[in-house]
């Protein structure tokens, strides 16, 4: 791989954290932090003058996160793939486990919208897991290109 | 990218008309921006500070902290996908040219400033839309070049 690319995806990884702290500010904004607040945003709270959110409005929100953070993944993981941990078994868990989370992460709300509030601690779940896998791989792609200096890269 | 593997560009016109396709849209997406933000934000750090703080005088309302986070996390993601794959092109077409290394890295700094100076402007001190304002027009003129560049080595 051209030595260049190594400076834009080290420029990647810094965009990728900026995207994650806006999410991160975007959900403690507008939703927060315990399976309580998480119930409230989706279903409406009373006291608090929230309304429940329909169907469709959910799916305004979700519609374009369903391509967008699939292709922020792949770009991701892709990256991840010309490392020494391409062989590595952690690499393909690591696969299976960002894209089984980004699923639970977006669809949960639609079960929490059919009453079904246990899910609300699974949204809660998954998007720590995600942040801690997207992390993850940032510290992989870093430690690749800076620490190992890796050749293949 | 697919392109990244192809040992000559230059010769494989297939592969050059395809890029110049992609390097026209992204350079078109670049000139509309400076018009979506004029008629949007604004692009003077007087009409930029007038869309995020309001102005009771002029009766117009602050932009609210939800729609600023939203505007700012749909930004990032545009931006970065932008010059992720401009940067691959441009390194690909280009690499034989002395100082692309420089453009490269004054471009995506740039536009990492910008970012963060957006929400430092918001929640911290209003002084930062000069900052917004110049690595924004920055980072946007440094693309554009980056595209001309790529653009015209691929025509040659």
């Amino acid at each position: 791989m051209h030595n260049s690319y190594k400076v834009s995806i080290i420029y990647f990884v810094f965009f990728s954290i900026l995207l994650l702290v806006s999410a991160f500010m975007i959900f403690a904004t507008k939703i927060g932090f315990s399976p309580a607040d998480i119930s409230s945003y989706y279903l409406g709270n009373e006291e608090k003058f929230m309304q429940a959110k329909s169907f469709s409005g959910l799916l305004k929100v979700i519609y374009p996160h369903i391509f967008a953070m699939a292709l922020f993944t792949m770009v991701l993981l892709h990256f991840v793939y010309f490392t020494n941990y391409k062989k590595s078994k952690i690499f393909q868990y690591l696969i299976i486990s960002t894209y089984l989370t980004i699923l639970l992460e977006i669809f949960s709300p639609f079960a929490i919208l059919q009453g079904a509030t246990l899910f609300a601690i699974i949204k809660l779940i998954s998007m720590l897991c995600m942040f801690i896998l997207f992390f993850y791989i940032f510290w992989l792609l870093l430690k690749s290109i800076l620490i190992q200096k890796n050749q293949n890269f | 990218m697919r392109f990244t593997l192809v040992k000559n560009l230059k010769k494989d016109r297939q592969m050059s008309t395809i890029l110049i396709g992609l390097l026209s849209a992204i350079l078109l997406y670049l000139l509309v921006d400076f018009f979506v933000k004029y008629f949007t934000i604004g692009l003077t750090p007087d009409a930029l500070k007038l869309s995020l703080f309001g102005n009771e005088e002029e009766f117009v309302d602050p932009m609210g902290i939800s729609s600023f986070l939203e505007f700012w996390h749909t930004e990032i993601f545009f931006i970065m996908m932008i010059l992720l794959t401009l940067s691959a092109i441009y390194i690909r077409s280009v690499s034989q040219v002395k100082h692309y290394k420089f453009t490269l890295n004054l471009v995506m700094s740039s536009a990492i400033v910008s970012l963060v100076s957006l929400p430092l402007a918001y929640y911290v001190s209003e002084s930062f839309v000069y900052l917004y304002v110049f690595t924004y027009f920055l980072w946007h003129l440094g693309a554009i070049k980056m595209s001309l560049r790529s653009l015209l080595e691929l025509y040659a």
